[in-house]
């Protein structure tokens, strides 16, 4: 029941986007039990683009593509390549994240996280060889 | 290829191969995809000027000890990053093009974090958002203090002197103990850490004898590998207070804090921003003014009303015990009430559980303060001109003037901050935001930045911390018996790093062998 509870509990702070420290202070184990591409997303991305203000990311990608655009995990048109392309290459003020710091297969996860909406709508060929 | 002086290409090959043989081939990157990752995105000027020729990302201290080794024989120069996110300062750039990049990111362990006695051992790679999720996850009793950007290093960061919002802001102050790799692979434990295994490495500074500590920061004498710093206990309450001011308080308000945070009734920065950085904040510069060069003064009265901005803001905050934090905030308001105008504004809360914005003044770690990066459009970058000066209103005023002249004479914005970050100085870290993608603006903030430093160094006043690209401007600053200090450094170096293998030029220090390269 208690691990139910979290887990809702998790799920409802994301959507308020109240991030890191919203999370952790109402939640401090529920990020255990995200599926990994979420917790890593949450870890490393969230800082700067989960909802609401204080979000340089969130805020940037309203500015260009509107109010409803804005939030990088409601978005239902990113492949995952293109998602590993910015995150090491950077894009606008977003700086390039090193392999040292996210991983290849961090980053596969967390590509495979925003792209998910995505891939259920239309899912992509398989695609060879790595990501960048 | 991107070499450095000392290696000829046909070494390149071998030194990777060796390199490859220590860490493993996935850990050292020579491609330009990977390579680009550690160029500064927030370079004054064209980034590959300071191209680091690769990057090798060691997991230990026996790692590094053998790439120490490697580096030796070859002559290689390492420019050691923790995480690598010294933005607005270099980031991951050497101060010497073709130096290759010691990356200790992997290095990531929280090796302790001790509740009663209010510390933390950490390595490199842990950032503070690492740092505050331990703590939390453990609903430990200690904040932690942090900058701005909380994706940065809990132990790069105190390394350079960077600075912080709570009363333990100033990091090189709080920093107790630290193992340190020197250039000959000698691994040394500073202060109690001299004591094999002793419970007071992060309790006590000093060992029997001299400290080293200080000369680990802001300089290349060796690798920390490891590094104590000290974490607030928890207070019963937190009172957030806030000012807004109008434009002739500048003065007065500082006068009227000084004293306060000298005798210790404020007990962390006490900081003055003008609405140059709140409106940074909040807007991008085309939504503002969309002419060149900074907003004409005669529009600002208008911007002013229409985003409900004073032109002033202090903040700073009370710690501590309920009865004790009454006290001081009466003492607080009666300072205040000698401010023309002034308001204050305060938001209690308990100190188990602050507001989620709070911010870093509760040791919240966040990315807030990069939404100034959007303000410039294209490749929202920022460089630092960080002066520090006596604790003045008078001295705080004629800088607001001159330092605005001088911003708006190259065409930027100048988002003002008079913050009392110690006891006994004022600090003014300034932003000159640029978009970096545009290569005239990047030099214009490179010039401006000459000129800001030209004018502080005329008040035979100083920074408290530079871009990479400035180390030997900044550093000439120091003249005293013609570059005594310097000197010192350099005879230091000479013993400790030979070879000169350890960061090359980092802030205007040599090795012997290229002291010719020194701006």
């Amino acid at each position: 029941m208690k691990r139910l509870i979290t887990r809702a509990a998790g799920a409802i702070f994301l959507a308020a986007g109240l991030g890191l420290q919203g999370a952790l202070a109402q939640d401090p184990q529920g990020s255990r039990d995200l599926p990994e591409g979420h917790r890593l997303y949450q870890a490393h991305c969230s800082y700067c683009h989960a909802a609401g203000p204080g979000r340089p990311g969130t805020a940037a990608l309203e500015r260009r593509l509107g109010k409803e655009r804005g939030v990088l995990e409601s978005r239902t048109d990113l492949p995952a390549p293109y998602v590993a392309h910015v995150v090491r290459f950077g894009m606008g003020a977003m700086i390039p994240f090193r392999r040292t710091e996210i991983g290849e297969r961090e980053l596969e996860a967390i590509s495979a996280w925003l792209a998910r909406a995505r891939e259920a709508e239309a899912p992509a060929p398989a695609v060879q060889g790595k990501l960048p | 290829m991107t070499l450095p002086p000392r290696t000829a290409s046909r070494d390149f090959a071998r030194i990777v191969a060796d390199l490859r043989a220590i860490v493993g081939t996935q850990w050292v990157f020579t491609e330009e995809n990977d390579r680009q990752a550690w160029r500064d995105p927030m370079f004054p000027g064209d980034a590959r000027s300071l191209d680091p020729c690769a990057a090798v990302a060691p997991a230990s201290v026996e790692e590094i000890r053998a790439i120490l080794k490697v580096a030796t024989r070859h002559g290689i120069p390492l420019w050691t990053v923790s995480t690598g996110k010294n933005y607005a300062y270099g980031g991951a750039s050497p101060a010497l093009k073709g130096t290759l990049v010691l990356d200790l990111k992997r290095m990531n362990r929280i090796l302790e974090v001790n509740e009663e006695h209010g510390y933390a051992l950490v390595e490199p790679g842990v950032t503070y958002f690492d740092l505050y999720r331990h703590v939390k996850e453990r609903g430990l009793k200690l904040w932690i203090d942090c900058p701005s950007p909380g994706w940065a290093s809990v132990m790069g960061n105190a390394l350079e002197r960077g600075l912080g919002n709570t009363p333990y802001g100033d990091h090189a102050a709080m920093q107790c103990g630290m193992e340190v790799v020197l250039a000959n692979g000698d691994v040394v434990r500073t202060g109690m850490g001299s004591v094999q295994d002793s419970p007071l490495w992060q309790l006590q500074k000093n060992p029997f004898g001299p400290t080293f500590d200080g000369m680990f920061m802001q300089s290349n004498f060796g690798i920390v590998t490891k590094m104590g710093i000290w974490l607030m206990p928890e207070p019963e309450v937190f009172v957030q207070c806030n000012a807004p001011l109008q434009e002739d308080a500048l003065g007065p308000i500082v006068d009227a804090l000084a004293p306060l945070r000298l005798n210790g009734t404020i007990q962390n920065p006490a900081t003055t921003r003008s609405w140059v950085g709140a409106l940074m904040g909040q807007a991008t510069r085309r939504e503002v003014y969309d002419g060149p060069g900074a907003i004409p003064r005669d529009l600002v009265p208008q911007i002013l009303k229409k985003r409900n901005l004073p032109w002033w803001n202090t903040g700073f905050s009370l710690y501590g015990y309920e009865e004790v934090v009454d006290a001081h905030l009466k003492v607080v308001r009666k300072a205040l009430a000698k401010v023309p105008g002034a308001e204050l504004l305060t938001r209690k809360s308990p100190g188990n559980k602050v507001p989620d914005n709070a911010g870093t003044q509760a040791g919240i770690p966040g990315l807030a303060a990069f939404s100034t990066l959007n303000w410039p459009g294209g490749r929202g970058a920022h460089m630092d001109f960080s002066p520090i000066y006596v604790p003045s209103g008078k001295v705080a005023v004629s800088e607001y003037h001159f330092m605005r002249d001088l911003f708006e004479r190259h065409g930027f914005d100048f988002p003002a901050m008079y913050s009392l970050v110690t006891p006994r100085y004022m600090g003014c870290v300034t932003a000159i935001v640029f978009d970096a993608s545009d290569l005239k603006q990047a030099t214009a903030a490179a010039n401006l930045f000459r000129e800001a430093h030209a004018h502080v160094a005329s008040l035979k006043c100083g920074l408290y911390r530079a871009h990479v690209a400035f180390g030997d401007l900044v550093q000439g600053n120091q003249t005293f018996n013609d570059r005594a200090l310097l000197r010192l450094s350099e005879r230091i170096k000479d013993a400790l790093d030979p070879r000169g293998i350890l960061a090359p030029g980092k802030q205007g220090i040599w090795p012997k062998d290229l002291r010719s390269q020194r701006a």
